[in-house]
C-alpha cells in the first residue's frame, strides 16, 4: 500500500477522501516521472474507474489500494510505454541544434560585424539552453543553475562596457541570495540568511559615496537580524538593545571625542551580554551552522584581499563555495551532486582561464561540461 | 521468481484471456488474481503497454452502475502476439520437462 497511510484510510474512508488522496498520489508520481498530460488523464480516468468497480464489489479502500497497487510502483511500471512529453521531444532538438546555431551567429557576428569579442558570449548558449530544455518541475533548480550565466553576463557586459569591475562583482551575490530565497521557507530565516550579502552590498554602497567608515556598522545587521531568531523575546529584547546602545555609543564617542580607535570597546557590550546568555548559536531554519560560517569567512577573505591585493575582479568565484558546499552538504546521490556541481565548476573555469589566461574566446567550451555531464550521468541517475 | 520473466507470463495470460472475450480493467486484474499473485500491481501497465503495441484497442460502454467501462479487445496483431507466445512457452516447457526428467533418472 506504501505511503497511502492507513491513518487516512480510517479517518476518510466511505467520503471518497482516500480515493481522491490515492488518484492524486498516482497524478504526482506520474507527473514527476514526466508523463505527457493527456496520458496522465487517460490513466488516472482508468484507476477512477477501477476503483469504482473495486468498491462495487464491495471493497474496503485499504483493500483496493493493495489490490491496485502502489502509485508509485505503478507510475514507475508504466515508464515502459510512456508516451514522452512532445515538448521534452522538441527540447531535445534545441539543444541538440543551439552548437551549430551559436557557430552560426558567431561568425554573422565576427564576419559581418567583427565583433568576435564579445559576440563568443553566443556560446553561452548552449549550457544555458541545456539548463532550460532540461528543467522539468523544479523552476528554482533550473534557476539556481543558470544565476551563474547571468551574474557572469551582467559582470562581463559592465566590466567590459564600462570598466565597472568593481562594485559590479556584487552581482554574484545573486547566486547564494537564489539557493538562498530558493531552499528558504520562512520569512525570518530567509531574511537571516540574507543579510550577509545585503550588509556587504550596503557598505560597498555606502562605501562608493565615502563613508567606509562608519559605513562598515551596517554589518551590525548580520547579529541584529540573526538575534530575531532567539526564542525568547526577552533576550532578543535585551541583544538589539545592546547592539543599538554600542552602536549609538560609539557614533557618539567618536563624533563629539575623536577617538574612534578606542571607541570600538563599546561593542564589548553585546559580546558581554552573549556571554552572559552563554548561548552562541541561533537556530536558522534551512541554513547549516557550516555554511552560515563559511559565509562570514568568505566576505571577510573577500574584503580582506580586495583592500590589501586589489583581488575585487576575481576573487568573487569563492563566493560560488557556498552553493558548492550546500550542493555537496545535502544528501542527494553522487550523479545528481555532479550535475548540480557542474554550472559552478564551468563558471570557475571559464572565468578563470579567461581573466587570467586572457582566452576569452576559448574559455566558454568550459560551459560544455555541463550538458556533458548530464549527459554522463544520465543512464546512472535512471 | 524473478519479475521480468513474471511480467512476461503475465503478459501472455492477460493476452489470453482478452482473447475469449472482451473484458475491462479491473475484471482482468479480478480474474488473473483468482489463479495467480497480482500484488506487484503490474497488470494495469501491462494492459495499458500491449495496448499501445497495437495489441489491445479500447472501447467504452456504459453501465446502469457507475461509470462507464473501458474495455480491451484483442486485435489481430494481439492474436498472432499470442500465438508466436504460446510457441514460445511450450517449447520452453518441454524443455524445462525434458530437463527435469534427465535430472529425475
Amino acid at each position: 500500500m506504501g505511503q497511502i497511510s492507513q491513518r487516512s484510510i480510517k479517518n476518510n474512508g466511505g467520503e471518497g477522501k482516500v480515493k481522491k488522496e490515492y488518484l492524486a498520489k498516482l497524478k504526482q508520481k506520474l507527473e514527476e516521472k514526466d508523463f505527457d498530460k493527456s496520458e496522465i488523464n487517460d490513466i488516472i480516468d482508468d484507476y477512477d474507474r477501477m476503483y469504482d468497480d473495486a468498491l462495487l464489489k464491495g471493497m474496503e479502500d485499504a483493500d483496493i489500494m493493495n489490490f491496485l497497487g502502489d502509485p508509485d510502483r505503478i507510475a514507475f511500471d508504466l515508464c515502459d510505454g510512456k508516451i514522452r512529453k512532445q515538448n521534452r521531444k522538441n527540447n531535445g532538438k534545441i539543444v541538440a541544434i543551439m552548437p551549430f546555431v551559436s557557430l552560426i551567429l558567431f561568425f554573422i557576428m565576427g564576419y559581418a560585424f567583427h565583433l568576435w569579442h564579445p559576440g563568443w558570449l553566443v556560446f553561452l548558449l548552449i549550457p544555458v539552453t541545456a539548463i532550460i530544455a532540461g528543467a522539468r518541475k523544479d523552476k528554482n533548480g533550473t534557476l539556481i543553475a543558470l544565476m551563474p550565466f547571468i551574474a557572469t553576463a551582467i559582470y562581463l557586459g559592465f566590466g567590459f562596457g564600462m570598466n565597472l569591475w568593481h562594485p559590479t562583482w556584487l552581482i554574484f551575490f545573486l547566486i547564494p541570495v537564489t539557493a538562498i530565497c530558493s531552499g528558504q521557507t520562512r520569512l525570518l530565516g530567509k531574511l537571516t540568511a540574507l543579510t550577509p550579502f545585503i550588509a556587504v552590498t550596503a557598505f560597498f554602497i555606502l562605501g562608493e559615496y565615502g563613508y567606509y567608515h562608519p559605513g562598515w556598522l551596517v554589518f551590525f545587521l548580520i547579529p541584529m537580524v540573526g538575534v530575531l531568531n532567539e526564542k525568547h523575546v526577552w533576550k532578543a529584547v535585551i541583544y538589539e538593545a545592546s547592539f543599538v546602545i554600542a552602536i549609538a555609543l560609539y557614533l557618539a564617542i567618536g563624533y563629539l571625542n575623536p577617538i574612534w580607535a578606542q571607541a570600538w570597546l563599546v561593542f564589548l557590550l553585546p559580546v558581554i551580554v552573549s556571554l552572559l546568555f552563554g548561548e552562541y548559536n541561533f537556530q536558522i531554519d534551512g541554513m547549516s551552522v557550516g555554511i552560515r560560517i563559511l559565509t562570514i569567512v568568505l566576505i571577510v577573505i573577500y574584503v580582506l584581499f580586495g583592500f590589501l591585493f586589489q583581488t575585487w575582479s576575481y576573487l568573487w568565484l569563492i563566493f560560488l563555495l557556498i552553493p558548492v558546499a550546500a550542493i555537496i552538504g545535502n544528501g542527494k546521490g553522487m550523479q545528481k551532486k555532479l550535475v548540480a556541481l557542474s554550472p559552478f565548476v564551468a563558471t570557475v573555469a571559464f572565468f578563470l582561464l579567461g581573466y587570467l589566461g586572457g582566452y576569452w574566446q576559448y574559455s566558454w567550451m568550459a560551459f560544455l561540461l555541463i550538458p556533458m555531464t548530464a549527459i554522463l550521468t544520465k543512464g546512472k541517475e535512471e | 521468481m524473478n519479475s521480468q520473466f513474471k511480467k512476461g507470463i503475465i503478459e501472455m495470460c492477460v493476452l489470453e484471456l482478452i482473447s475469449h472475450r472482451d473484458m475491462y480493467g479491473f475484471e482482468v486484474i479480478e480474474r488473473l488474481s483468482e489463479d495467480i499473485d497480482v500484488n506487484d500491481n503490474t497488470i494495469y501497465p501491462i494492459l495499458r503497454r500491449l495496448t499501445e503495441q497495437g495489441y489491445f484497442d479500447n472501447y467504452v460502454e456504459s453501465t446502469s452502475m457507475g461509470a462507464p467501462r473501458k474495455y480491451f479487445r484483442i486485435t489481430e496483431k494481439g492474436s498472432g502476439k499470442l500465438t508466436e507466445y504460446k510457441t514460445e512457452w511450450d517449447k520452453f516447457l518441454k524443455g524445462v520437462s525434458r530437463i527435469m526428467e534427465e535430472k529425475a533418472k
